[in-house]
């Protein structure tokens, strides 16, 4: 045999699993910043002191192939991407922190970008995902425990921003389970929150700007064991026009829901053994056929008179049914009460 | 010279495509112990020995695709084919399929919660349970498909551990056929919190279990409930009892069917309020079409109960109060639309 012949054999032979990635995707194995446009596939796990992954180019597919990405310094972020890049998307692997850095994070205050993150799990982490200054975002079916604050932070920024938010689970977190700042026409669905931090909520869409809103709101649960003043879900006064309907708060220490924009529409949703049910602020919101129990405060509050209107909804067993009720909030009927239908 | 060299090198080739994965992923071609993280991937369909799992995990952060391979345990046998130890957390198994055993897959604690995500999986044959998990943190079983034998099966089971008496956890999608052996019902989801129970179908429930259970293993837990379940099906077989039952409180339980079950098709069991039960069919049960013994200020609207024979009632209230009823569409029940409503309130608009 040749020394060539022997060479190419030895090769093939020893070619180190950490290093091959197939069907042209870029493997990394070792920490890593990506500088230049492509598909990159995780073939090994990889913990080191600092950032795993710094992400400086756009159109960046990171494949984090089921692999486990750690930060032992308690600052640092498993996976940056550096302001100004955009078209990224980050899927399928694991995620692992201490402390106070970011499992993903992008901040800027002028670059908006466009981001897909997919099926990550991500514990130990101050912020779970943390996005400031994005034009649209999918975050999907990622499992996110045990981080410091919030689980899934985003902030439109510059502007109102398009996101989907669906599939996810958020378990114990600090802080809130969600909070979205300026989404607008965005969705929400089939989140799960247990247990978000003291004084905050599963989910809140809030913002500064006006033209925020018009989501729906769809199939979330939150679950509250310990801790004072949650509430499950809130829609602040800068999130108006919103679908709220089929979540499920249970256990929350301040309210299930809690809507402090206009002209939203609450139905169908559930209630149960929290603080109150509802609490409706802002203006012209419509409260239907929904159902509060077994909450130590109010099933239904207003705060205030702006024409809302509420019916339809299943109010027993709350101390007491309805508050602040009267006109000119509009009790459109068919709402039961203990004695009956409510007055 | 030239064929010998060729000749050792595709043979060199052969064994590294059944030994070694690429991108990272470990390889496993026979019966084996996983004791490190990593993601692991079948290369071969695989039998689990005498004595052994198929794949036993003993190890946190684990990943196993099973790559469309098969693993097999005897059937009748004690094991499950693939077991998670005591302690193992965080791990994903999908994409392939699990025959015979006394159970696909089983994990067991009093102390540590499994996180475990199953995913793709058609499990068949298996003695037991198609996934049996006692003592959980977070468990999601998605778009899995599992079939009993003649024996049947006694469904997915899972329970939290007995601390905590409480788990969240995701069921979406899977289809189960002939489960509901030995009083198990095809999925029997025990202390589940805020979870999510969608899309599944039960069809043809066997001996004396149920179709769709959540409930809570003792101590009775409060906090459990509070869970969507939705665009469910389930259908009776040559056996089984109820439909769908909850022993929970401040469930959505919308948009479900149950057809054909030999006893009631939905219950609310003693002790359970606040559940809004909303536009679901309940129909061609042999009792009730939707039933709550001792059950409080659920609000049961929109509902089609239908054709449930017996003694069946639309809807029956036992020794229950403060409920509220309305817009339901109770027609051709043998034992009448309602059942025992005093202290319950018609809010109106239901067809008798």
């Amino acid at each position: 045999m040749s020394d060539g012949r022997l060479k190419w054999s030895m090769w093939l032979l020893l070619v180190p699993g950490a290093a091959w990635a197939d069907e042209a995707r870029i493997p990394i194995f070792q920490p890593t910043t990506i500088t230049q446009p492509g598909h990159y596939i995780v073939t090994r796990n990889i913990s080191t002191f600092g950032t795993v992954v710094r992400i400086q180019a756009s159109n960046v597919t990171l494949d984090l192939n089921e692999h486990l990405l750690t930060s032992s310094a308690s600052t640092s972020n498993q996976i940056e991407i550096a302001d100004g890049f955009t078209d990224v998307v980050i899927r399928n692997g694991r995620l692992s922190g201490n402390g106070i850095g970011n499992g993903v994070t992008y901040t800027s205050t002028t670059n908006r970008i466009r981001l897909t993150i997919d099926r990550l799990t991500i514990s130990n982490t101050g912020i779970g995902i943390f996005i400031q200054d994005v034009e649209s975002i999918r975050v999907t079916s990622c499992l996110i425990r045990n981080v410091v604050s919030d689980g899934i932070r985003v902030h439109g920024w510059s502007d109102v921003f398009a996101g989907t938010f669906n599939d996810n689970t958020v378990l114990g977190p600090g802080g809130r389970g969600l909070i979205l700042f300026d989404l607008r026409n965005g969705e929400v669905r089939r989140n799960i929150v247990s247990n978000p931090g003291v004084g905050s909520e599963g989910i809140h869409l809030t913002g500064s700007l006006a033209a925020g809103g018009g989501n729906v709101v769809e199939g979330n649960t939150v679950s509250v064991t310990a801790g004072a003043s949650i509430t499950g879900i809130t829609v602040n006064a800068f999130s108006n026009h919103n679908l709220i309907t089929k979540n499920v708060v249970k256990g929350a220490t301040l309210r299930g829901f809690f809507v402090a924009g206009s002209e939203n529409r609450l139905v169908r949703n559930l209630a149960g053994a929290s603080a109150q049910g509802f609490g409706v602020s802002g203006s012209r919101n419509l409260i239907e056929d929904n159902l509060a129990e077994g909450n130590t405060g109010c099933g239904l509050i207003f705060f205030n008179t702006n024409s809302h209107a509420w019916r339809d909804n299943m109010l027993r067993g709350n101390v007491p049914e309805v508050c602040s009720g009267g006109a000119p909030n509009t009790n459109a009927g068919g709402n039961i009460c203990n004695a009956g239908i409510c007055p | 010279m030239n064929r010998t060299f060729m000749t050792c090198l595709l043979l060199a080739v052969a064994a590294i495509s059944e030994v070694w994965a690429d991108e990272g992923r470990i390889p496993i071609f026979g019966p084996v112990i996983i004791t490190q993280p990593g993601h692991y991937i079948l290369t071969k369909d695989i039998s689990a020995p005498i004595g052994g799992n198929g794949i036993a995990i003993q190890s946190d952060n684990v990943t196993v695709d099973l790559n469309g391979h098969q693993v097999t345990a005897v059937a009748n046998f004690t094991l499950s084919a693939i077991g998670i130890a005591d302690g193992s957390r965080d791990i994903t198994l999908r994409n392939g399929r699990i025959a015979g055993g006394n159970a696909g897959i089983t994990y067991s604690s009093t102390t540590v919660g499994a996180r475990l995500e199953i995913d793709s999986l058609e499990i068949s044959g298996t003695d037991a349970a198609y996934i049996d998990i006692r003592g959980a943190e977070y468990v999601e079983v998605r778009s899995c498909r599992m079939v009993a034998d003649a024996a049947g099966a006694s469904g997915v089971f899972v329970t939290a551990v007995s601390g905590s008496n409480t788990f969240i956890g995701r069921f979406v999608g899977n289809t189960i056929l002939g489960a509901g052996k030995g009083n198990f019902a095809g999925l029997d989801l025990e202390d589940l919190r805020g979870g999510e129970i969608r899309d599944n179908e039960v069809t043809a429930v066997q001996s004396s279990g149920g179709g769709i259970i959540a409930c809570d293993e003792a101590p009775v837990t409060p906090q459990n409930g509070g869970n969507i379940v939705e665009g469910n099906t389930v259908s009776g077989g040559p056996g089984g009892s109820n439909g769908m039952a909850f022993c929970t409180s401040h469930n959505l339980l919308v948009n479900n069917v149950v057809h054909g079950m030999p006893s009631t098709g939905l219950v609310l069991s003693s002790g359970t309020a606040g559940n809004l039960v909303a536009d679901n069919v309940t129909s061609g049960d042999g009792h009730d079409g939707i039933h709550a013994t001792l059950s409080s200020r659920n609000l049961l609207e929109r509902n089609l109960s239908e054709g449930n024979i017996g003694t069946g009632c639309g809807i029956y209230f036992g020794s229950s109060s403060s409920n509220a009823y309305r817009n339901n569409m109770l027609r051709n029940n043998a034992g009448g639309p309602v059942c025992l409503p005093a202290g319950n309130l018609d809010a109106g608009g239901n067809i008798l």
